[in-house]
């Protein structure tokens, strides 16, 4: 009977892991990790580029259950929204665990532990803002789960995901380093905390009517200017070359892995399974030009691309005249297609707007990837997730609708960013609006061409909506008739996926779902 | 001093003389057999005292030879062969001493069918025993159920080779030619003597041992045509032309837009008449390349067996191969066998088994369904090419195009990717034991069997390097990859076991320990990017160029590693016994450990009992009811355990390191870790707890009927519950729920000499399955999965999805149909698809609320039909007549459901893309055209395409499995040649047709890649069918 004492071979065991600084060192990236399957498009969450197809920037060309999230048809069977909320989840559980475990390690320094606390607390924050902006009042989780009956979570209060949110991220900006070594760039550090608390409190401030929470947004921001820099070259917010630079404050790290990278990053991530992937990857398919209606077809499509995001007409127009910024964001007719060469070597390829349904493709994160050049559809290019532009246009913001109105504070803040993109002011001349509600629209603007396909758009929208200062039914145009038809307050929220509530009797589901 | 000793053996039946029937001095190897009047003439030694005579299908009689010179015998027809020994768990019984439910299949009918497994041979031949093929390729999976489905996770039963437990199967590496006997543990009394892996069934495998006498020596030998028995038929190039145009029309019209428009559909200038494309039809070729038309499969095996009262041996050596009928996919397996047995003085004997098998599977990307070849080639589009003819493309490496472009489109080239793509699956397994055995007093034995079970294998497969325009898909660098395993099993079993007859009692004891240990490891890489495509240099893995630039170069050259252990320990005993075989009790009971539980949840007792009362025996019976000739009543109760969970270990909270993430300026790769699951230490096996009861009777001496009645209880199965995704997680493992499964086995046979030599057997069988959900977890009442749920009161893993009523016919009709919310009310046009509105939204944990609400919804989805049949069934004869012998088997299944999911691509008429079926010309076009396949449309708007009932077809079938026709070849002409003791030659047809309504290719499926699991079962991913096999053979003995 003795014989029968067997355990696993080959794999850890928690009883004993959880003591050394490589453990949490490796407990924290699987943290991190579950940022990357926010943005693995091939399987049902698809949740980056289907989260990017929910604004009016961009469509899809009639395509199945993607077909329902761009046209505002959103059920609480959709497999998206289950892929966001599980990936969310995933990362609050992967954080708790740090946390509980730390405190019990023997003999890691006291700086490491503070250290890693701090990576702990912001990516839960993180997650939990997500969580809050996403789905309202989602259960709170704030321990691992080691029972069936610690699985089950009611939705949390009104306003607990926030003040959570904002406890973290303060006791994460004094945890966390300025910087870490080259070794370690991509963690996150004191600016990331702050900038996501600034942005949390502007977000709150907005969905709770709290205007006080301007004014302590602001000095988030401001306790960022000259720490950071807006990078010369636009494009380089885009390129995989340039990543984690300058103007980068938090970037999701994209890399090939160890395995196969078609494959999600928790692909087989069980008990008995094996590491196997890697995921984010492969954002190419289905942010690269595909096939128009007429089946006319950018070069390498199809094989290569499934071409499902295509520019509205809305966007395209958003563009100043000569705004650099327009080229590195989106093709148009006659665009220059690919930096690489043809797979025999002889030419490059110009766009044609017959390759989309809208005349459009997105450029961004595609254009000078590197490997566009139709062998491989993996890129590892990295997503921004806040860059300086943004820390200063939600500096501006504040300034324009906090208590204390600084409205040239402001314009001069989003002349910055105009200047970046045109140093001359020559196309981009300076925002002279001295009204609130001009320079808010001037404001909306600037977010909108500097950040489109960035993921903020929608977020945006949704705050905006909230603070009554557009109303999205009336004001917004999604390129498409249904979906402007579709759209209703009700989609200022997700839909709780329906398995969690057919789980869960206590947990209730978004108005209107 | 020799003498002369004639005689006459007679069949009790008839009183005629018996032809055929041997008689052989007791003892010795001496005998000879009776003429065509049943007469015989033999010398014998002075000294013999007594000669055995037997005959198949007779009780075999000995008769003293006294002083007499004349013996006259007459033979009891032995139709319930009442004295045949079944082979039960740790031992054996005679038919008339069963109180358990066992099913047997002897060796003859094992070999009866071309296949490479023992477990697909059996199919049709037992009651409660559904085989199902998974596919038709070369030593296919094959899925077992015993008596229903009766747990959520595996199902697959036990396997125990001579007395070693093996696992889920034989893994085609146990020769059909080397079984004696199969026996099928049904019913908990015969099964719980394997304890807590003993749920699912039992099959025991007992394998030939030498006979005494001059070495015989036999030679099989058969080979044979394989065919599809039926294929897809797909559109012409004007049909495919005609539905695109019309799907495109339709979608146009129904959106309003006019030419000119943006969203206006055309066909690609490619389709447009005067394209080369248009004339081009190449459905054919692209048949041609995938089908193998008569697919050979042979087999040879030579076996010698023979021995003295000391020992006995058997050998054989055996050859197998098929080749699929599909392309590039061939099996070969080799396979050797010694077994022997010895006698040591009086009391000790000891003996062995051992096999050797290699099998070797050669193939391209071909996985065998996973693969689905020969769907994914013939929907090629029709004006597609398969080869590049006229060097259309540049620098073309294979001969083979991808039609790049070609009207907008590009699909891989399977057919192509097949042939250039070479995998080789070696595996080689060793089995063997060796028993001693002593009798330390009369009826008292000590037997001590120690086992070895080692196998390893090697898979490895080599991908060139290929582009789009060769095969339609992008794979810029070569691959190849090596991966082995290494599996070795030990167990020792020691019995102590009992038997004496006192009296009219019959005792019967066996207790015994057991221990088994299992071991495997695995070791495997990946090498990219190859100098050479030389396999010499390939296979050396630092010829491949390390070539990663960490911006979408490649680096994958990922060793991986796996090790695994296990290990069972066991007390068992079994007491059986019988008043003058009258009345009959057995008593079993096993005391399992198993070390993938917690200490505390390791070991679990799993009793039971059963009990036999031969009515026909009483003397209140005997004389009044005449034409029964025995009539014995049953019964058995008992529990069982299923400790098949997919994990080792469940209760070990590990760390796994997996998800990489990226960090420093290098972007170099780590690893993160974490615990990827909840655990639950307090898991254990599952419990089936089931009763039986039934009647074997025998009427007239030549019909039997063995009736059971079966009800099985499968409590605290193991299942992987879905827990709230907030946890982090996606399930826990847990012990719960209930899964009830019973029904009727009915066997019958019938055995009748029909005089002049003929003799004809009949025999059938049928099972019905009522299988149901009892419970699942508090507060949980379904489990839904993609288009199948698992919900309390149905059966596990029906179909769930859409009823489809019918088509619109008109604008009328169309105007008045319900909004349906899960295509945003839309309004349909004449030609959607009418979907049933059945339920409105339930209360909680209640899905169906049965009301209607008004609107399609989501809740509108409801059963559509299950995977498990309603019954099945085997029938078949056997018959001789002179020198032939004729036998025939046929099986089927009925009352379950298949997802053809071919159809929703073949079907789906979008027009465009892949062809369609030649099906899809019987669509809607106008009023009354069909009220059953709605319209085409390039833009499914109403979501006609949907999971509906339109895709789940009745998977019921009758197969015609095989017919056999033999020739023996008469003794006399034999002597004349004097080669052969005995020849027979013979033709046979396997599969030769089929009775059903499915559509698609073969109605027997398992959802590939699933096949120990019912909860997904019957989805149709195009696998490849069960061939129609000819084969012609010849069984000769020297």
């Amino acid at each position: 009977e003795k014989k029968l004492d067997l355990s696993p071979l080959g794999t850890l065991d928690e009883q004993t892991f959880y003591q050394s600084e490589n453990d949490f060192k490796g407990a924290l990236l699987l943290a991190y990790s579950a940022l990357l399957n926010y943005t693995y498009e091939q399987f049902d969450g698809g949740g980056w580029f289907k989260g990017v197809l929910l604004t009016d920037d961009d469509t899809t060309y009639p395509n199945g259950s993607v077909d329902n999230v761009d046209l505002f048809n959103w059920t609480s069977t959709d497999g998206t929204w289950r892929a966001l909320w599980q990936t969310t989840y995933k990362g609050i559980q992967r954080s708790n665990i740090v946390l509980e475990k730390l405190p019990e390690a023997k003999g890691l320094p006291d700086a490491t532990r503070k250290a890693f606390d701090g990576e702990a607390r912001f990516l839960r924050a993180y997650y939990n803002f997500f969580l809050a902006t996403q789905f309202g009042q989602a259960p709170l989780v704030e321990k691992t789960a080691r029972s069936l009956e610690e699985t089950r979570s009611g939705n949390s209060t009104a306003g607990q995901l926030w003040d959570v949110v904002v406890s973290d991220l303060k006791l994460a900006k004094e945890a966390l380093p300025e910087k870490w070594d080259d070794g370690n760039r991509g963690r996150a550090t004191k600016g990331a905390a702050t900038a996501l608390l600034g942005k949390v409190l502007l977000y709150r401030a907005q969905w709770e009517n709290k205007p006080a929470l301007y004014t302590e947004a602001a000095s988030e921001f401001q306790s960022l200017i000259g720490k950071y820099s807006l990078v010369k070259n636009f494009q380089d917010n885009f390129t995989p070359t340039t990543e984690n630079n300058a103007e980068s404050i938090f970037e999701i790290q994209m890399g090939l892995g160890g395995g196969n990278p078609w494959l999600p990053a928790d692909f087989n991530f069980s008990a008995g399974g094996s590491s196997i992937g890697d995921a984010g990857t492969a954002r190419l398919i289905y942010f690269r030009a595909s096939c128009g209606p007429n089946n006319i077809c950018a070069p390498g499509s199809n094989a290569q691309g499934y071409g499902q995001v295509q520019i509205t007409t809305p966007l395209q127009n958003e563009f100043e005249k000569g705004d650099p910024r327009r080229a590195a964001t989106i093709f148009l007719e006659g665009d220059p297609y690919d930096t690489g060469e043809n797979v025999d070597g002889s030419k490059k390829w110009v766009y044609q707007a017959a390759y989309s349904g809208t005349g459009s493709s997105p450029a961004k994160y595609v254009k000078k990837d590197g490997n566009i050049d139709f062998r491989s559809n993996l890129s590892v290019n990295n997503e921004r997730v806040i860059r300086y532009a943004d820390v200063l246009l939600m500096l501006a913001e504040c300034k324009i609708l906090g208590p204390t109105k600084d409205l040239a504070g402001a314009a001069q803040l989003i002349n910055q960013v105009r200047r970046r993109a045109d140093p001359t002011g020559a196309i981009l001349p300076d925002v002279t609006a001295t009204t609130e509600a001009d320079l808010f629209k001037a404001l909306m603007h600037e977010r909108r061409v500097e950040f489109a396909l960035e993921s903020h758009r929608y977020n945006d929208l949704v705050r905006w909506h909230r603070a009554g200062k557009i109303n999205i039914k009336q004001n917004v145009d999604f390129g498409r008739q249904a979906a402007n038809a579709n759209w209703s307050d009700k989609n200022l929220l997700k839909p709780i996926p329906q398995s969690e509530l057919d789980l869960n009797p206590e947990l209730k589901q978004n108005t209107g779902y | 001093q020799a003498r002369t000793v004639s005689g006459r053996i007679v069949d009790a039946t008839d009183n005629r003389g018996l032809p055929g029937a041997n008689v052989v001095i007791k003892g010795t190897n001496t005998g000879t057999t009776t003429d065509a009047e049943g007469n015989f003439r033999l010398s014998v030694p002075g000294n013999a005292a007594t000669l055995v005579i037997s005959s198949v299908g007779f009780i075999t009689q000995e008769a003293p030879v006294g002083s007499s010179n004349t013996v006259s015998v007459t033979l009891q027809s032995d139709t319930r062969a009442l004295n045949e020994v079944v082979v039960v768990g740790y031992g054996q019984k005679t038919t008339r001493k069963l109180t358990e439910s066992i099913g047997t299949v002897q060796a003859r009918e094992i070999t009866r069918l071309p296949v490479a497994s023992p477990e697909a041979a059996i199919q049709g031949r037992v009651s409660g025993v559904q085989i199902t093929n998974v596919d038709g390729t070369p030593g296919g999976p094959v899925s077992i159920r015993i008596r229903g489905v009766s747990t959520v996770g595996n199902n697959q039963p036990l396997f125990v080779v001579d007395g070693v437990p093996i696992g889920d199967g034989t893994a085609n590496q146990i020769n059909p030619a080397d079984i004696e006997n199969i026996s099928v543990l049904k019913d908990a009394s015969s099964a719980s003597i394997y304890g807590l892996r003993a749920a699912n069934g039992v099959v025991l495998i007992t394998t030939k041992r030498g006979k005494q006498g001059k070495p015989r020596v036999a030679f099989d030998v058969y080979t044979g045509v394989q065919n599809f028995p039926k294929e897809y038929q797909m559109l012409s190039t004007t049909d495919y032309l005609a539905l695109a145009q019309e799907a495109q029309a339709n979608a146009n019209n129904q959106a309003g837009l006019k030419p000119g428009d943006r969203d206006y559909l055309v066909l690609h200038p490619d389709l447009r008449p005067g394209s080369k494309y248009v004339n081009v039809d190449n459905r054919q070729a692209f048949r041609d390349a995938v089908v193998q038309d008569n697919a050979p499969i042979r087999n040879y095996n030579l076996s010698v067996n023979g021995g003295n009262e000391n020992s006995n041996y058997f050998i054989s050596g055996g050859y197998f191969q098929q080749n699929s009928i599909v392309k590039k996919w061939d099996l070969d397996r080799y396979s050797f066998r010694v077994n022997s047995d010895h006698k040591i003085g009086s009391r000790l004997k000891v003996g062995q088994a051992l096999t050797i098998a290699h099998s070797q599977i050669r193939r391209g990307s071909n996985a065998g369904g996973d693969g689905f070849i020969y769907a994914g080639t013939i929907n090629q589009p029709p004006f597609f090419s398969i080869y590049d003819t006229d060097n259309s493309v540049p620098g073309n490496r294979y001969g083979f195009t991808g039609n790049a472009g070609v009207a907008g489109l590009t699909i891989l080239n399977v057919a192509g990717i097949n042939q250039v793509v070479d995998n080789l699956n070696n595996s080689t397994r060793m089995l063997g034991n060796i028993y001693g055995e002593v009798e330390i007093v009369k009826g008292l034995k000590f037997r001590s069997v120690a086992a070895l079970d080692y196998n390893v294998s090697k898979n490895t497969g080599w991908r060139p390097g290929y582009t789009a325009a060769e095969l339609g898909q992008e794979r810029n660098t070569n691959e190849y990859n090596d991966s082995r395993g290494d599996g070795i099993q030990k167990v020792f079993t020691n019995t102590l076991s009992y038997e004496n007859v006192f009296g009219g009692h019959t005792v019967n004891a066996i207790a015994g320990t057991e221990f088994q240990d299992i071991r495997g490891s695995s070791l495997g890489y990946t090498g990219f990017n190859f100098q050479s495509t030389n396999p010499n240099f390939y296979q050396n893995v630092s010829n491949q160029q390390g070539n990663s630039d960490g911006k979408g170069g490649f680096l994958f050259n990922n060793a991986s590693a796996g090790l695994s252990q296990r290990a069972y320990a066991a007390y068992f005993g079994r007491v059986s016994y019988d008043f003058r075989d009258k009345y009959l009790v057995t008593v079993t009971a096993r005391y399992d450990m198993s070390s993938n539980f917690a200490p505390e949840n390791r070991a679990k007792l799993f009793p039971s009992v059963s009990a036999a009362w031969r009515i026909s025996s009483e003397e209140f019976f005997k004389d009044k009811v005449a034409f029964i000739t025995d009539l014995k009543l049953r019964g058995s109760w008992g529990q069982l355990g299923n400790d098949k969970i997919n994990i080792d270990f469940p209760y070990v909270a590990r760390v796994v390191q997996s998800p990489w993430y990226t960090l420093g300026i290098n972007q170099s790769s780590f690893k993160g870790s974490g615990i990827p699951s909840l655990i639950n230490r307090g898991l254990r096996w599952e419990t089936n707890e089931s009763v039986d009861v039934g009647f074997d009777a025998t009427f007239f001496g030549r019909l039997n009927i063995l009736a059971t009645y079966y009800n099985r209880n499968t409590k605290d199965f193991l299942y992987s519950l879905p827990v709230n995704l907030t946890s982090g997680f996606e399930n826990i493992p847990v012990n719960l729920g209930q899964v009830n499964n019973r029904g009727i086995e009915l066997e019958t046979s019938y055995r009748s000499q029909l005089g002049k030599g003929a003799t004809l057997e009949l025999f059938g069988n049928i099972t019905t399955i009522r299988n149901r959900l009892v419970s699942l977890a508090p507060g949980v009442q379904e489990y839904a999965s993609g288009n199948y749920r698992t919900a309390v009161g149905y059966p596990i893993g029906y179909f769930y999805g859409y009823k489809v009523q019918g088509v619109y016919q008109n604008q009328e009709q169309a105007n008045a149909a319900l909004p349906d919310v899960t295509v945003n009310r839309r309004k349909p046009v004449p030609g959607d698809l009418i979907f049933e509105d059945n339920n409105g939204p339930g209360t909680d944990g209640e899905r169906f609320s049965g009301q209607s609400d008004g609107q399609i919804t989501v809740e509108d989805r409801t059963y559509l039909g299950k995977t498990i049949p309603d019954f099945f069934y085997g029938f078949g004869a056997n018959a001789t007549f002179k020198g032939f012998d004729l036998a025939l088997l046929f099986q089927g299944v009925a009352g379950n459901s298949v997802y053809n999911s071919f159809r929703v691509g073949a079907e789906g008429l979008t027009g465009g893309g892949r062809n369609a079926l030649a099906s899809v010309n019987n669509r809607w076009r106008g009023e009354g055209s069909s009220n059953e396949m709605p319209r085409a449309t390039a833009n499914d708007l109403n979501s006609n395409n949907r999971f509906s009932s339109r895709w789940v077809e009745s998977g019921s079938f009758l197969r015609f499995k095989n017919i056999q026709l033999g020739y023996t070849v008469p003794r006399l002409a034999l002597d004349k040649i004097r080669a052969f003791q005995s020849a027979r030659v013979y033709v046979a047809a396997t599969n030769l047709f089929r009775i059903t309504n499915y559509s698609g290719l073969d109605p027997e499926v398992i959802t590939y890649g699933s096949s120990a699991s019912q909860l997904q079962a019957g989805t149709d991913n195009s696998n490849i069918p069960q061939p129609v096999i000819i084969q012609i053979g010849a069984n000769l003995t020297f």
